[in-house]
């Protein structure tokens, strides 16, 4: 089975590299620089509660200061954000389009099946699952690739490193014992 | 002299210690490159089944996967823009637009070299000149190493590309991070917020692995469509004249890394940031416009990461002061073997110290070697699909969070931190400052305090003992000139020049 093509995806405009300078503002992006502020006034408020402002050498003198720095830089960002022309496209096409979504809610799936069901098995799901949807197909070399997968990670950490990789509770006397371990 | 020359090359002459080390630079090396996985934790668990071995064999695989690790990180810095570890964040400014012209190999070739060069000159200063480096290590105070975290900090802030203002906010974000949990002087509970697992802080490797890792393969998911450019890795082997011409660049470079590593607590990734913004200040006619694929800027900081390892190592010998995250589990690996860094290490046991440095000679030697051959099998991994890459990527660095303590909790926290991460990164932040402020945080807090305390909580005095010490005045006028480099230069004064 091959792998379908990619239906009319337009594609991300803006290249991510570091040094990068945009010159549009993104969707969600003052909100997020309101967050932001949030969440300095939060880090200024725990640090004045760690007595920041009692005594220099105080535990909250640090955090008051990195909240105030945080601050101030978030209201720059806000204004300077405000003067750019929007970007077309609204949130969910820009910022959480479908791909980054559904993986992000797969990744969490993924985490919480870890223990329950053990690294081996939940790998091997998470991988064939979120392989065949973002290659849009291709079963048999979503699951051909899952298994080597596991396979080298388990020979690489367990087996070389001597990590002790989650076994999982949910099937314990179901697979038989010391398999994978 | 001729006892030194024993200890010295016994890694080279011993069967066992040269596999080892050749070993330990190769994984390395290939540990360094892959994304989720750092010579730190790679360091970490080494130890954990070192422990029973002979403290040379020990050392020897540790120093090799120390020299390989902070070059390997170059490799998916060029050619995955994600660097493999903090020091290779300036690696990748310049390293993936190289790649994404098609010479990935040049630039691999040159980062290889050039590491090399970097680790020799390292290891010169570690030899010759390490008792005077530690001398004068010694002379700074806590309001000096405070300076030196807020110089750090600013220094990665003025390198976002976008804005001053979102380079300060991600460093003072890290800092706020790095405050989480106990406090070291008082015990008191900081941003716990009552949660047990936030008492011993936010976990660094997980925060790691979350903003570099899990946020870059979010980010590339928007690129599935995108063809990955074909990484051109034909020509391995860099050009001589290539190589000829950047050796002032690479030894100047080298200096920086040297100096920067034998300061406590600044490693590699300080260094690779200080060698980058010098050669970028410095350089007049760079062969392309920095950022967009320059020479100069992938051999400044390669070779300042590779020589901070040498430099790392001379407070951690001499004082008993790790250089970096890395010499502090080499610190942990030396208690077990029940040996005690510091200025008696060199006095009771020299032979511990020529052994390193004829080591970690031998580490550089293999990185030459297996830097300049192999390099298509890596770089094969770029042209696998996104659609497999990235979840490979996200597999590696949940196994990689998990594997620090066993702990589900830390693999959400670095889902968290990779979410936020990707957010930041869509609105134009740069994720690095986050983690270098997570670093120098708490060396900035316990500095700040410790200075103040002194001087008995008095402000006026503090200010007027910093102003007569020439160290701190140095550091200041440096802080200065950061600042003032930034600023936009009034219409008036633009138009006398």
């Amino acid at each position: 089975m091959t792998a379908r093509p990619r239906p009319g995806r337009a594609p991300f405009p803006r290249n991510h590299a570091m040094h990068e300078i945009r010159r549009q503002r993104e969707p969600g992006e003052t909100p997020f620089g309101f967050v932001l502020l949030l969440l300095s006034l939060g880090v200024m408020a725990e640090g004045h509660r760690l007595q920041g402002f009692e005594a220099l050498s105080a535990p909250g003198v640090v955090p008051v200061a990195a909240g105030a720095v945080m601050a101030l830089s978030a209201l720059v960002i806000i204004l300077g954000t405000r003067r750019l022309a929007p970007a077309p496209g609204g949130f969910a096409r820009r910022i959480a389009p479908r791909d980054v979504a559904l993986s992000v809610l797969m990744i969490a799936a993924y985490m919480a099946a870890l223990e329950p069901v053990g690294f081996h098995l939940a790998t091997l799901v998470f991988l064939a699952g979120i392989i065949l949807y973002l290659r849009r197909g291709g079963l048999g070399f979503a699951l051909a690739v899952s298994l080597a997968s596991v396979i080298a990670v388990h020979v690489v950490f367990r087996m070389v490193f001597t990590v002790v990789l989650p076994q999982g509770w949910l099937l314990r006397g179901i697979l038989p014992p010391g398999l994978l371990q | 002299m001729t006892e030194q020359l024993g200890y010295f090359l016994l890694s080279w002459l011993d069967p066992s210690l040269l596999l080892l080390t050749a070993a330990g630079t190769l994984a390395g090396i290939y540990i360094g490159a892959i994304p989720g996985l750092s010579v730190t934790m790679a360091a970490s668990i080494l130890i954990s089944f070192t422990f029973a071995w002979e403290v040379n064999d020990a050392l020897a695989l540790i120093a090799g996967v120390f020299t390989g690790g902070v070059y390997g990180g170059s490799r998916s810095a060029i050619l995955l823009n994600i660097p493999g570890a903090p020091a290779a964040i300036a690696t990748a400014l310049d390293g993936y637009p190289l790649a994404r012209r098609g010479e990935a190999g040049v630039a691999i070739g040159l980062s290889t070299v050039m590491s090399v060069i970097g680790g020799f000159v390292g290891i010169l200063a570690l030899a010759v000149a390490a008792p005077v480096i530690s001398d004068f290590a010694l002379l700074f105070a806590p309001r000096d190493y405070l300076l030196l975290a807020v110089m750090g900090l600013l220094l990665v802030g003025t390198m976002s590309g976008e804005s001053l203002a979102k380079g300060l906010f991600a460093g003072a974000l890290g800092v706020a991070l790095g405050m989480v949990g106990l406090d070291p002087m008082t015990a008191e509970n900081r941003f716990t917020f009552g949660t047990v697992q936030l008492m011993a802080g936010i976990p660094y490797i997980a925060a790691m692995i979350g903003f570099f890792g899990v946020s870059e393969a979010l980010v590339q998911l928007h690129r599935l469509g995108v063809k990955p450019v074909k990484q051109d890795v034909s020509r391995i082997i860099p050009p001589w004249h290539l190589v000829r011409k950047y050796l002032p660049l690479s030894l100047r470079s080298s200096l920086i890394g040297v100096v920067i590593g034998a300061l406590p607590g600044t490693g590699g990734d300080i260094a690779a940031l200080m060698a980058y913004d010098q050669a970028k200040r410095t350089v007049k006619n760079p062969s392309r416009p920095f950022g967009e694929g320059a020479y100069e800027g992938l051999i400044a900081p390669e070779s300042a990461n590779n020589a901070a390892v040498g430099g790392a190592y001379v407070p951690m010998l001499t004082l008993g002061i790790p250089g970096d995250a890395v010499t502090a589990v080499i610190i942990g690996a030396l208690f077990i073997h029940g040996l005690k860094p510091g200025p008696m290490l060199m006095i009771e046991t020299p032979h511990l110290f020529w052994f390193t440095v004829g080591n970690l000679t031998l580490a550089n030697i293999f990185l030459l070697v297996f830097g300049l051959t192999g390099i298509r099998a890596f770089a094969k991994l770029v042209e696998c699909p996104p659609a497999v890459l990235i979840p490979l990527i996200l597999v590696l660095s949940v196994v990689g969070t998990y594997s620090i303590q066993n702990s589900v909790v830390d693999v959400y926290f670095m889902l968290g931190f990779g979410i936020f991460g990707y957010l930041l990164k869509m609105y134009g932040f740069q994720v690095g400052p986050v983690i270098l402020g997570m670093i120098l945080g708490p060396l900035m807090d316990v500095s700040w305090r410790r200075a103040i305390i002194s001087v008995g909580d008095d402000l006026g005095f503090f200010l007027e003992e910093a102003l007569s010490s020439p160290l701190t005045l140095v550091l200041l006028a440096f802080m200065a000139f950061l600042l003032l480099s930034q600023v936009p230069r009034p219409d008036w004064l633009r138009r006398r020049r």
